[in-house]
């Protein structure tokens, strides 16, 4: 269920993205596979963010990454795309659309973030178009910082009780 | 001072000190001696102490700053700061209140307006500061019981401090970590100082040569509800719940906590229903119809790679060698040593990319068990694992009408035992997407697993109930979980093992691939140790009265009277890892582990009970229902 939250200068939606999640080596063959598939080359530094209208690519280590797909696809896009990945022996990509994704935009939004985690947001330590993966209410979670916004992301069975302290958060 | 106390008949003896107290459960006298060496005694049911006279230099070290004795004022002052910081009034060693106004100006004159502070303090006290090292008082020794505390919260006396430095413990830092002294709750504020002077006496070194402990935050006592933070009543810890919750909450499901999960323990189906009522009910009709089990928590790891299955031989004892694409096959995973690490399904989609289940509590273990071998010890492997948990909802039907109800819900897929063999498993286009069915039962029934995306996995539910209207399909939850596997003999791994059992203890050398190179644990399979026979090994136990329970946890032994002399106890042969009252066979059914058990089998032993008395009970195999998988194979 999607769900919107707001205070003062903060904004919080639930958004309903798809991701999958690729693990490889990174090199030539890994690029040329991904690029076929979402015409967009795999970010090569660690923690670093790519993205489009379509596509938000993120490096989580050095032999994974997150791709989200920010316009709607249907479920067998998703398994088509992740079935010509996987055609590359040395690939693995798994869906990961049982996510849950929150933006969070205005003003207040570190100050309201730093109620919630240890993480350091400031931009010297977290600058624009990285991505971290951090505790936030004490759940592993996945942030991605796009200048104008955060996107925060959480395994779905955590869902209820994340919205329960993203709320609190705010009542704070 | 000394005209106050006598104004209010409080006795009050000056140059005198606390030479003892005593007393049972309560302090009820103490001893002061006076300047004169004499010795009152005073009865009292408190006495207040303190740690004597240091100022608080805690901030000035938490920022870094070196600080150094002065013999003359017996306390630390700053030597060197680290950063940007000005110390003032007895932090800095200035005592003299007359002199603070001086001090204020000089030190704070960087600050616009803070050069020409004026105050009139009126001291009522001596004006000069002088201080005299007590370290330790006169002990009245009056036997060898007395002893003199240093540290009150950790209960450290000055003999403690003597016998840590006789031992050569004579650097501060180890001093207070093998006396424990100053790491209290207070922080060593009675402490510290005390017992920095014993030490330098007993060193015979300067107070500054013997050093300090790095100070540390906070100062004052923090309460743990301020280091809780908000993780306290509904937020004391994060909580997962699975796609059908929603369902089991409607149905009146009692929840375990497994994990951070919520999983439906039992269903009531009325009001004052009990768990066992619950159980015994639900277990019977899964037996006689069907069940259905929420298993969404079970964990789930994609494995792909060239080499994946080379990987997988090693991960698990078992050979997957030979075994068919799209075929399951219960896997056991050990650690170095041999013992059981966890178990779970091995799904082969060709050598190439294998799924495999782990136990719901063991899923994040098993991944990072699996990462670490990867990157650290087989780097040139290239194989890859995701942790695909939380992308499949889970269930477990299973029953003998569990068939009729799966054809109904997939009418295009031919479930028939030919075609759909014992631990083989498909893939189904469903809706727009695809669901994976395993043929595979942790019940002894016959049974499918149906992995499903969760977003559509609520509705497939349900349906599968629409199409069980005229069956009875019973909801079960984790308790009756474990008593159907328990009358099959399936181990739960953490409950029937517990860190020290191997695959021999538990009977499984079927499970271990005899022609395999290596697995991780196999060197240690064959430690004179692991092979012994009276190893504990898992067998079953049956009441020889049918009517008596027998209780998990409980010792087996070899007699029958538990009230023999202290000093021969009773010979423990083990404990019952498990044990349910089987509805099936109208009785109670046990599982333990028992040193040599497999030898015992066939003879009478005794399970101790709570209120110390013993019931007699049979040695069996561990299997209580359809030992020849007839079944599970239908």
């Amino acid at each position: 269920m999607m769900k919107s939250f707001s205070a003062k200068n903060l904004l919080i939606e639930q958004q309903d993205f798809q991701q999958i999640l690729i693990r490889g080596k990174g090199d030539g063959s890994f690029a040329e596979t991904v690029n076929k598939e979402i015409s967009l080359l795999p970010p090569s530094d660690n923690l670093r963010i790519i993205s489009n209208d379509k596509f938000l690519f993120g490096k989580q280590s050095f032999d994974q990454w997150s791709l989200l797909c920010l316009e709607k696809k249907s479920d067998k896009e998703i398994l088509n795309l992740i079935s010509n990945m996987n055609k590359n022996e040395e690939i693995l990509a798994s869906d990961y659309s049982n996510t849950t994704y929150f933006e969070i935009t205005g003003k207040n939004k570190n100050h309201y973030l730093n109620k919630l985690t240890h993480f350091d947001l400031r931009l010297k330590k977290f600058p624009v178009s990285t991505m971290a993966q951090t505790l936030i209410a004490r759940i592993d979670c996945c942030l991605y910082n796009l200048e104008d916004k955060y996107i925060l992301s959480c395994h779905s069975s955590f869902e209820d009780h994340f919205k329960d302290r993203l709320q609190d958060a705010i009542d704070l | 001072m000394k005209n106050k106390h006598w104004n209010h008949n409080i006795p009050f003896y000056p140059k005198s000190e606390i030479e003892g107290c005593e007393g049972k459960n309560q302090i009820e006298k103490i001893f002061i001696r006076t300047k004169k060496d004499k010795t009152l005694k005073i009865k009292t049911s408190m006495l207040c102490i303190s740690g004597g006279l240091n100022p608080d230099i805690h901030l000035f070290t938490q920022s870094k700053g070196l600080v150094k004795w002065d013999e003359k004022i017996l306390t630390f002052k700053p030597e060197k700061s680290f950063q940007n910081t000005t110390t003032l009034g007895s932090v800095s060693g200035n005592f003299d209140f007359e002199k603070l106004v001086e001090e204020l100006n000089k030190k704070l004159s960087f600050i616009e307006g803070c050069n020409n502070v004026n105050t009139n303090i009126e001291v009522l006290g001596p004006k000069e500061f002088h201080i005299k090292e007590i370290w330790e008082t006169k002990s009245l020794k009056k036997s060898l019981w007395s002893k003199s505390f240093i540290d009150l919260q950790n209960d450290v006396t000055t003999k403690d401090l003597r016998q840590a430095i006789r031992e050569g413990f004579d650097r501060i830092e180890h001093l207070k970590r093998f006396t424990t002294n100053s790491m209290g709750t207070d922080q060593g504020k009675i402490s510290s100082i005390n017992a920095l002077g014993i030490a330098s006496k007993l060193l015979k070194k300067s107070v500054s040569e013997v050093g300090t402990t790095t100070y540390r935050p906070p100062y004052s006592p923090v309460s743990f509800s301020a280091i809780a933070g908000r993780s306290t009543y509904e937020f004391y810890d994060p909580v997962r719940k699975t796609p059908i919750h929603p369902w089991h909450e409607k149905q009146n499901a009692v929840f375990e906590d497994v994990g951070q999960w919520k999983r439906p323990w039992y269903f009531k189906k009325y009001e004052n229903e009990s768990m066992h009522d619950a159980v015994q009910r639900e277990s019977k009709q899964l037996r006689e119809s069907a069940g259905i089990l929420d298993g969404s928590t079970l964990g789930k790891i994609e494995i792909k790679g060239k080499d994946a299955l080379e990987f997988i031989n090693l991960m698990y004892t078992n050979s997957f060698t030979k075994m068919k694409p799209m075929s399951g096959r219960y896997g056991l995973m050990l650690g170095e040593d041999g013992m059981v690490k966890d178990d779970g399904i091995v799904c082969k989609i060709n050598d190439q990319h294998f799924i495999a289940t782990t136990t719901t509590g063991g899923a994040s273990n098993v991944l990072s068990h699996m990462e670490e071998y990867a990157q650290t010890e087989w780097p040139n492997m290239n194989v890859y694992m995701n942790s695909v948990t939380e992308q499949f909802s889970t269930f477990n039907l299973s029953g003998p009408k569990s068939r009729i109800i799966i054809q109904r819900v997939f009418p295009n897929v031919d479930f028939s035992n030919e075609n759909f063999p014992y631990m083989t498993f498909k893939f189904l286009d469903y809706l727009d997407t695809q669901i994976r069915i395993l043929r595979a039962s942790f019940t002894g029934e016959l049974g499918y697993e149906i992995y499903v995306p969760p977003k559509h996995a609520l509705k497939l539910w349900e349906r599968i109930f629409y199409f069980s209207r005229d069956i009875e399909l019973v909801p079960y939850g984790t308790e009756t979980m474990h008593l159907l596997r328990a009358e099959k003999g399936y181990i739960i791994v953490g409950q029937d093992t517990d860190g020290t059992v191997t695959p021999l203890d538990l009977n499984l050398n079927w499970m271990i691939g005899k022609n395999k190179n290596d697995f991780i644990g196999k060197r240690s399979l064959s430690r004179s140790d692991i092979i012994k026979s009276d190893r504990k090994q898992l067998v079953g136990l049956v009441p020889i009265d049918k009517t008596y329970g027998i209780e998990e946890g409980q010792h087996v032994i070899e007699e029958e009277d538990l009230n023999t002399p202290i000093k021969n106890p009773v010979k423990m042969l083990g404990q019952v890892t498990s044990s349910y009252f089987s509805p099936t066979l109208n009785h109670s059914v046990a599982m333990a582990l028992i040193k040599g058990g497999n030898r015992k089998i066939g003879r009478q032993l005794f399970v101790s009970t709570s209120n110390l008395n013993t019931i007699a009970v049979e040695v069996v195999k561990p299997n209580f229902i359809d030992s020849e998988n007839r079944r599970l194979k239908s």
